[in-house]
């Protein structure tokens, strides 16, 4: 699915905007959540920050979400 | 880390203020967790640290969960061989070449560390130690949390002490 926003740190922006299909970006915008990575097959959802300590490392977690949630097999 | 509920909306902001900035509060099959990536002089101030700002966020965490994503410079410290050197190896412009393909791209690849720990063992004959320790102390860790959920502390103290 297309992101629906655009995040204000980079490396965070280049994860979101390579989702696969099985994964969506949820708007929240409340208190210290961005957002949230959703996962369309089994519902489970990861915090996005609007200001990680570490935008890289932070970035890394959500790839790992991205990677963890690849039901289907693809990346 | 695996907590013993869902994670609320407040639950979010609080794990955030708690020190938890550094980590990714989620939820999965019902059950709340927070995936940590922390600094620390050592491991298990990693994960102490971690337990306490859970605790402080009014959570509990009652498991430790592995995971077997790694980037090139955990290889590199699990190795015990630099950054460049790792890279080299996984771009086949040293060595033997089939290294495991990394999963995104630039500074955010990740590859599974089972699968590296294969190709070092098979293709350079060389068991990468390090890794054993860390997973041996994030398992007692986790053993630790589960008992704790279990059973009273002062059951545990004794226990601990037998």
């Amino acid at each position: 699915m297309v992101s629906a926003g655009r995040h204000p740190k980079n490396p965070i922006n280049a994860v979101i905007s390579e989702l696969s299909q099985g994964i969506e970006v949820v708007l929240v915008h409340k208190g210290h959540r961005w957002g949230v990575l959703e996962c369309v097959e089994c519902g489970a959802t990861e915090a996005i920050w609007s200001t990680p300590r570490d935008a890289d490392n932070h970035a890394r977690r959500l790839l790992k979400f991205v990677v963890r949630h690849s039901h289907d097999g693809e990346g | 880390m695996i907590l013993d509920r869902d994670v609320s909306d407040d639950d979010y902001d609080r794990l955030f203020e708690a020190g938890l900035d550094d980590s990714s509060p989620g939820s999965e099959n019902g059950r709340g967790y927070v995936a940590v990536s922390r600094d620390a002089p050592r491991l298990l101030d990693a994960i102490v640290s971690a337990v306490h700002d859970v605790v402080r966020a009014g959570l509990r965490p009652i498991a430790i969960a592995d995971e077997d994503l790694v980037t090139l410079g955990q290889i590199a410290e699990r190795s015990g061989r630099t950054h460049e050197s790792v890279r080299l190896l996984a771009t086949g412009r040293r060595g033997p070449g089939g290294f495991p393909a990394a999963v995104g791209s630039g500074k955010t690849s990740l590859y599974s560390w089972a699968e590296v720990s294969d190709w070092f063992a098979e293709k350079l004959g060389v068991v990468v130690q390090p890794y054993d320790a860390d997973a041996r102390l994030l398992a007692a860790a986790s053993h630790i949390l589960r008992a704790r959920a279990l059973a009273p502390t002062e059951d545990l103290a004794l226990l601990a002490s037998a």
